[in-house]
């Protein structure tokens, strides 16, 4: 090959010539790398930019979510062309529509967590494999740990925005009545926390398999067993427990079911849609099976205002065979005992799914029980010699 | 000069094979130093636990005398690490892509806006700095991957075939830009087995079969240690029964250990002389009436040696 560049006094040494170099030693490079330490979970901002760059450049998200108000609002009117003219309702049609908003977009939010949060995650990290960046990514001193967490943030920051997207659409039910502020809050509390549970176990599978493909089957599998699996099981054993009168099968079975948990933050809101509450209360004294009870779940209470003792008064078709006018009893099963149990558990499998993630991304890249010694030379003598 | 990237009896194995079995190597600061060596010889493999991203099954690796195995993290600092297959993110531009990587050193904002027009400036992206990274060229993506692992300012850059599926003006452009670079004191480390490339690039070389070092040195030093002597290329203005007789001639002169008509109707000649008995065999060829044209020793070329090398099969051959 031909040298095209000129000669002159900026050209560089000839090729077998070593040039002089800056008089640093390396062992004094080790002390004081070249790079700047960026901290254990400093690059999690890094990539969480990068992500977010390229997911939200293009015209696909935002017609995504557009797509997708339009859908919720679609429902919303469609639900209130078929209850009649809203300014025309009286105040217990009022209270009872905020809270079927309430009921319905918790539902379906839980719904599109479930459905996207595996979707956006299980590709974060398989993704650098397929476009053969990972090896880039892994060369610079950003930690797993910050890989993963950026990697899940990105996508959870995404779902974030369709789950917060619907917030106005919710808070429509204070133009109704029948939902507090705290019920809201709860009720994406419970989405949130579900969220960054269901995303980091499409994180994890992601971390685990370098091809995407799989990993989103994996990561869909894992949360359909948790979902529907766990909960499915849980009926068949307490219909089998009924039948032949042993022990009720574990409440934890249900903990990571988000549909479980949002019917029990519906029904401390509401007093409606008790279906969880209700089954683990009658599981519990065991007289009949839950999947019976299922179907035999009345309609929802419709209060009209409060009744002696402060007791809330229901306008028609109370449970129990009580009567109009008449004070409300409670049922013996209430909600908000369960949805802290799922929170939790949610809690927990968070970091061990992050942790396996980052421990499955690279061989050269786990984390091991032994300290790491400081940057010094490890054979004998200095590094100059 | 100081060894600034060092192994010792590196072994990688795999189920059913050894990717590197045994590769020792010195690799002095300021170098640009070739790994040179068949498909399979176990050059990517050895730059790839050199930048930390393989564990070695066995031996030691050190940069900057940092263990690899050790202490990655810090070996990451101070090294860059282009692979020879790589990808681009999409829907970034040229200087998303130097901010991301500069972000991943923890390199603060005021620095890394300086230091990505500096970088596109030295790679001649400069112009590109808002297009596409998918939209660039081959050529281009290469010098931008290639600037990519400057953006910490590395004393060490480990790039493995860099020129791959590069056009003859790229090649030229890029390796005008590790010249520029080793002028900035890096050591550059280039595993290829386009050797023509590596021989007008590189200061030293190793070169590298079934995962062993067979012979590590300056060009020079690889072929004075192969050859007992040198091969002199004489061109005679003869027709063929002249060049017979000068091959004759010089057959029968001192030091001459072989003489050879070549095809071409050169005489290539293995002489064991040194200078002075070579300019004394031209002297006595032109007072002898030959009509010598070009009198020349024979510039050996990497190929040449890595083949000799190659043959020879064993580092003991060359020590």
């Amino acid at each position: 090959m031909t040298d095209v560049t000129p000669v002159d006094a900026a050209a560089p040494p000839p090729a077998d010539q070593p040039i002089a170099t800056p008089p640093s030693s390396p062992a004094a490079a080790a002390v004081t790398p070249a790079g700047t330490d960026p901290g254990r979970l400093a690059g999690v901002t890094a990539i969480w930019i990068r992500e977010l760059r390229g997911r939200m450049r293009g015209k696909r998200a935002f017609i995504f979510i557009t797509v997708y108000l339009t859908i919720l609002v679609g429902l919303f009117w469609a639900a209130l062309q078929a209850g009649g003219q809203f300014w025309t309702i009286g105040a217990l049609e009022s209270i009872g529509f905020g809270r079927g908003i309430f009921t319905a977009v918790m539902f379906i939010e839980a719904l599109v967590i479930v459905a996207l949060a595996p979707a956006y995650t299980a590709g974060l990290i398989s993704q650098e494999h397929e476009k053969q960046t990972f090896d880039l990514l892994s060369a610079t001193p950003i930690s797993s740990l910050a890989i993963v967490l950026g990697k899940l943030l990105a996508g959870l920051s995404y779902l974030g925005l369709i789950v917060g997207a619907s917030i106005p659409i919710a808070s429509l039910a204070f133009l109704f009545g029948g939902v507090d502020v705290i019920d809201l809050v709860r009720g994406y509390f419970v989405l949130v926390v579900t969220g960054i549970g269901v995303g980091s176990i499409g994180v994890f599978c992601s971390a685990a398999m370098s091809r995407t493909q799989p990993a989103t089957v994996a990561a869909f599998v894992v949360t359909a067993l948790l979902v529907l699996g766990a909960s499915g099981s849980w009926i068949i054993l307490e219909a089998r427990a009924a039948d032949q009168g042993t022990a009720a099968p574990p409440e934890a079975l249900l903990y990571l079911n988000p549909f479980a948990a949002v019917s029990d933050v519906v029904c401390q809101a509401t007093a409606s849609g008790c279906f969880v509450a209700e089954g683990l209360a009658r599981a519990a004294g065991q007289n009949q099976p839950v999947a019976a009870q299922l179907l035999d779940v009345g309609p929802a209470p419709q209060v009209v205002g409060i009744g002696p003792g402060g007791a809330p008064v229901p306008a028609c078709c109370p449970p129990n065979g009580q009567q109009f006018g008449q004070p409300f009893v409670p049922p013996s099963f209430v909600g908000g005992d369960f949805w802290p149990k799922s929170v939790l558990a949610y809690i927990l499998l968070t970091p061990i799914a992050i942790f396996g993630a980052a421990q499955s991304l690279s061989p050269t890249r786990r984390w091991h029980w032994r300290s790491r010694p400081g940057p010094q030379p490890i054979s004998g003598g200095s590094a100059d010699d | 000069m100081t060894a600034i990237v060092r192994t010792s009896g590196l072994v990688k194995r795999y189920p059913g094979t050894v990717a590197v079995a045994g590769l020792d190597l010195d690799i002095d600061e300021g170098e640009i130093f070739g790994l040179v060596g068949p498909n399979g010889a176990g050059k990517t493999t050895t730059l790839r636990i050199l930048a930390t991203l393989l564990r070695p099954t066995s031996g030691e690796a050190e940069v900057a005398g940092i263990s690899v195995t050790e202490n990655p993290d810090a070996v990451r600092r101070v090294l860059g690490f282009m692979p020879d297959v790589f990808g681009v993110y999409d829907d970034m531009k040229v200087w998303e892509y130097l901010d991301f990587f500069a972000r991943c050193y923890g390199i603060p904002a005021a620095r890394r806006r300086r230091m990505i027009g500096d970088l596109l400036d030295l790679v001649d992206l400069g112009d590109r700095r808002n297009a596409y990274v998918q939209g660039l060229s081959r050529g281009m993506q290469q010098r931008l991957c290639l600037a990519h692992t400057l953006v910490h300012d590395p004393q060490v850059l480990l790039l493995d075939e860099p020129a791959s599926g590069l056009d003859p003006r790229a090649r030229v452009e890029l390796r005008e830009l590790l010249r520029e670079l080793r002028a900035l004191g890096k050591t550059i480390v280039i595993s290829s087995h386009i050797l023509p490339e590596l021989e007008e690039l590189c200061t030293s070389v190793a070169i590298v079969d079934h995962g062993r070092v067979l012979a590590q040195g300056r060009v020079s030093d690889i072929e004075r240690r192969l050859r007992a002597g040198a091969v002199l290329r004489v061109k005679v203005l003869a027709d063929d029964a002249g060049l017979e007789a000068a091959r004759a001639w010089f057959g029968e002169q001192p030091f001459v250990a072989s003489a050879s008509l070549n095809p071409d109707g050169t005489i290539e000649i293995g002489f064991r002389g040194d200078d002075q008995e070579t300019s004394r065999l031209l002297a006595a060829a032109v007072t002898a009436g030959l009509p010598i044209m070009t009198f020349a020793r024979a510039a050996s070329d990497l190929e040449e040696l890595f083949l000799q090398v190659t043959a020879q099969g064993t580092a003991e051959a060359v020590a």
